[in-house]
């Protein structure tokens, strides 16, 4: 089944059996997918399916006809990932390397849709990839770090 | 850290086994056993494969079909019978996922069905895979006196299931008969050497390329084996890269399950409460290929008593065979099951002997100078009365204990009081140990080699660590002692040709075995420093204690032994059978702890793993963030050498869970999980 898509801006024609998870078909095309428990527990598959945090191996690939997809790679060249970036390495955040691309990708949501997001936003962000490679107090850290550095760049 | 190297992490630029994939590379799919046991009648496709593909059963193997942990073993591909569902018979081989899909469907197999072994049941004996017997004393002069009370009882535990990621994927190049094999694992020597006996090949011509891998992947020391062995047959045999992909309904593949405990106990106490005997009769389900089965059954006979004095025991165990997968190997062992049903079954001798929970604790404490009924004394003290003062004061447990047998009592009374909603506290004590009992060559074994040059300090490891950040404590512990810049420090792990056997790296091994030897070497070489000329060598080698006698029981093995403590305090809605959890307060003694947010991510893990465990859901319970959790932890560091810490809150904190639902609803509880169903369930 060949589907169109928008991935990471562009436009796609993406060749894959229907009933295989987006997960599967993405992690050929793109490094930043990692497929993790394939059950939507551990949130490493974790991509923006039309702006909003989803879990790919949770969606069905014949189901993102014409959606558009954002993936890791997809927001590289973006100011605000030099902004987690920057606030990551203040924070001396050391993540592991599997939920990593995940992780940038839930921040990003994050810091792009809100300027002073709120605790339970926050938590809500937080919560949804479950990798205990670090404490949580010190994502928490990583995410008020790198919203400081949009702030600086936005307002000098 | 490196700015380019964290982002190159953010990008997902770090590879794993499966990214590096090219349009020659083979792919792998199992052919597997639809049923429970069977012998294998017929194994044939009914339309020829296209060129490219082919299926490979368990003749094609050119050596031995065996993955052999020393302590137990399993064909790779059943080859005659299958033992349990699921079983891998034969590997088809291709270059593209998707034809090999459709050519599953033009398998044929045929399998007779045979008789099933019995299910899990304590009492059977014929499918035994190992037990073991101890017996210090006899009960036969306390059974007459009339001042001793007999408290007797039974407990049945269902294994948990870790939700383990990154899935265990292998790949292997094959580069002029020489098997490269990239793999997720804690354990490259076994991998090693099963792939050396699986095609009949010499040390040199399997090498084994670890990736990073965190502490989920405790709980599946064995996966890696299985897949890595696929690969490497199917690379064999094609004389092409193979990679084997674990796809989402290779379910076991991801999170091994952890088979039955049923544990009976029966104890004598005198009228102060102390315990003067313990019986324990138990059994572990081991799966159709008892794995560890001396590890898992001897573990649990050194823990009889917990974390309670008692010499005089009678002790017998065994690891029984069923029609299921093999059961994991956890950095507990089982030592959670037992230590929960000892705290359960402590609540009802403290009802017995008409004396609270913490009355009967305090007098059977374990404390420095008692001796193990191995003939070791505990030459450290276990702090477990700071422990139980570090959890009872600030959770107010003691008076909250009492109200609520209180009100419990009044029920008692009158049933028509009964409120809508009821609360009960609990307290529980736990401990745990590292590294393996047994003495075998290729488990207990670590070896450290470090080399100073002129291009820095290269450490290697015989394991890749449990958790990444221990790269970041040794390497600045090195260059701290040397004055070398961190960039110039590098681990290398299981690099050299000609590799010892090594034991995995689980059972806290990294933080207890490895960071000691760590030390030791960069000690040595400072000491060589500006004396000797570059480049300084130095290794250390660990081997389990001679103090240990495994065979007759006799000895101390552990080293070191953590204890830990837990309060728990919750509410029973009567009407729904809904729990709502309100406090929890942990206190754990696991010696220094070299990154308190490393400790800290882990406990919360064990908390959310131990939750999953007595619930089944983890719908009650956000595992993320300590401000979202009614929970307080604390870490007692008594000591300045590092213990294990991994396996701790699951030995302690699904007791105290359980032992206070018992009182909120004035049931004792036997069986785990703890659901609706369990609870009316009759012993």
């Amino acid at each position: 089944m060949t589907i169109e898509l928008f991935l990471n801006g562009e436009h796609k024609k993406l060749t894959a059996q229907a009933d295989l998870a987006l997960s599967q078909v993405l992690q050929l095309e793109c490094r930043g997918v990692n497929p993790g428990c394939g059950k939507g527990y551990c949130g490493c598959c974790t991509v923006l399916l039309n702006g909003k945090l989803t879990y790919s191996c949770q969606i069905p690939f014949f189901s993102v006809k014409n959606q558009s997809i954002m993936t890791v790679e997809g927001i590289q060249t973006s100011n605000i990932f030099s902004d987690i970036l920057k606030g990551m390495k203040r924070a001396k955040l050391d993540i592991c390397d599997y939920c990593a691309p995940a992780r940038t990708l839930s921040f990003y949501s994050l810091l792009k849709r809100a300027d002073r997001p709120n605790n339970q936003e926050i938590q809500e962000v937080l919560s949804s990839i479950h990798c205990s490679c670090t404490h949580i107090p010190l994502l928490n850290q990583a995410i008020f770090y790198s919203l400081e550095e949009k702030y600086t760049r936005l307002h000098g | 850290m490196n700015e380019r190297y964290l982002k190159d992490k953010l990008l997902g630029k770090i590879r794993y086994p499966q990214n590096n994939t090219s349009k020659k590379i083979l792919y792998i799919k199992l052919i597997c056993s639809p049923i429970e046991r069977g012998s294998i009648e017929e194994l044939s496709w009914t339309e020829p494969f296209p060129k490219d593909y082919f299926l490979i059963k368990a003749k094609d193997i050119p050596g031995k079909n065996t993955i052999d942990f020393g302590d137990g073993s399993f064909p790779l591909l059943a080859d005659e019978e299958v033992y349990y569902p699921y079983q891998p018979i034969a590997l088809l081989v291709g270059p593209a996922p998707q034809v090999l899909k459709e050519l599953e469907e033009t398998v044929k197999l045929k399998i007779n069905k045979k008789e099933i072994l019995p299910e899990f049941n304590i009492s059977e004996q014929e499918q035994c895979s190992y037990q073991r017997e101890i017996r210090t004393s006899s009960s036969d002069g306390l059974e007459n006196k009339s001042e001793i009370i007999w408290v007797e009882d039974y407990f049945e535990m269902e294994g948990q299931q870790h939700s383990s990621f990154p899935p265990a994927h292998s790949r292997c190049q094959n580069e002029g008969m020489v098997f490269n094999i990239h793999c997720i694992t804690q354990w490259p020597w076994i991998i090693k050497k099963n792939v050396q006996q699986l095609l009949k090949l010499p040390k040199k011509m399997v090498k084994i390329r670890c990736y990073p891998c965190e502490n989920h992947q405790e709980s599946k020391i064995f996966h890696p084996v299985q897949t890595a062995s696929f690969c490497a047959l199917a690379s064999f045999i094609s004389k092409k890269n193979c990679l084997f992909q674990i796809n989402p309904e290779d379910n076991y593949f991801y999170a091994p399950p952890k088979g039955k405990v049923g544990i009976y106990l029966k104890a004598a106490c005198n009228h102060r409460g102390e315990l003067l005997h313990l019986k324990l009769d138990f059994s572990l389900e081991g799966g159709a290929y008892p794995l560890w089965s001396k590890e898992r059954v001897d573990r649990m006979c050194f823990f009889t008593s917990g974390v309670y004095h008692c010499r005089n025991l009678e002790i017998h165990g065994k690891m029984q065979r069923t029609t299921s997968m093999p059961t994991g190997l956890f950095p507990d062992g089982d030592l959670s099951s037992l230590l929960t049903s000892i705290e359960l079954f402590s609540n009802i001798m403290a009802e017995e002997c008409k004396m609270t929970p913490l009355e009967w604790k305090t007098v059977n404490l374990i404390k420095r100078g008692n001796g193990w009924f191995t003939g070791a004394l505990l030459a450290r003290n276990p702090s477990l009365d700071e422990l139980i003062k570090a959890v009872v004061e600030p959770s107010d447990y003691q008076r909250k204990y009492s109200a609520y047998q209180y009100q419990n009592h009044l029920i008692k009374k009158d049933s028509s009081k009964k409120p809508q909603k009821s609360k009960g506290i609990a307290l529980s004590l736990g401990c745990i140990a590292n590294n393996f009992l047994t003495q075998q060559r290729d488990q207990s074994p670590a070896t450290i080699s470090m080399t100073l040059d002129q291009q820095g300090l290269s450490i290697e490891l015989p394991a890749p660590p449990g958790h990444g950040q221990l790269y970041k404590i040794w390497s600045s512990m090195a260059s701290e002692a040397l004055s070398i810049d961190e960039n110039n420090i590098r681990f290398d792990i299981y690099k050299s040709e000609e590799n010892n056997p090594e034991g995995p790296s689980c059972f806290s091994r990294n933080v207890t075995i490895i960071h000691h030897q760590i030390k030791q070497c960069i000690n040595q070489i400072a000491k060589k420093r500006f004396r000797e000329p570059l480049p300084l060598f130095e290794t250390r080698r660990f081997r389990r204690s001679r103090n240990w006698d495994d065979d007759n029981f006799k000895g101390h093995p552990y080293q070191h032994l953590s204890w830990g403590a837990a309060v728990v305090e919750l509410e029973l809605n009567h009407e729904d059978n809904s729990i709502n959890i309100q406090q929890i307060y942990i206190v754990l003694e696991s010696g220094k702890i070299l990154l308190p947010s490393v400790a800290s991510s882990v406990v919360n893990q064990a908390i959310g793993q131990s939750l999953q465990w007595i619930f089944k859901s983890t719908e009650n319970y956000n595992p993320m963030g300590e401000n979202t959790l009614p929970f307080n932890l604390q870490f007692l560091e008594t000591s300045k050498e590092p213990k294990a810490l991994d396996g701790l809150v699951q030995n302690i904190l699904p007791a105290a869970i359980m032992q206070a639902i018992a009182q909120a609803s004035c049931k004792n509880q036997h069986f785990l999980p703890v659901t609706p169903g369990n609870w009316e369930r009759k012993k």
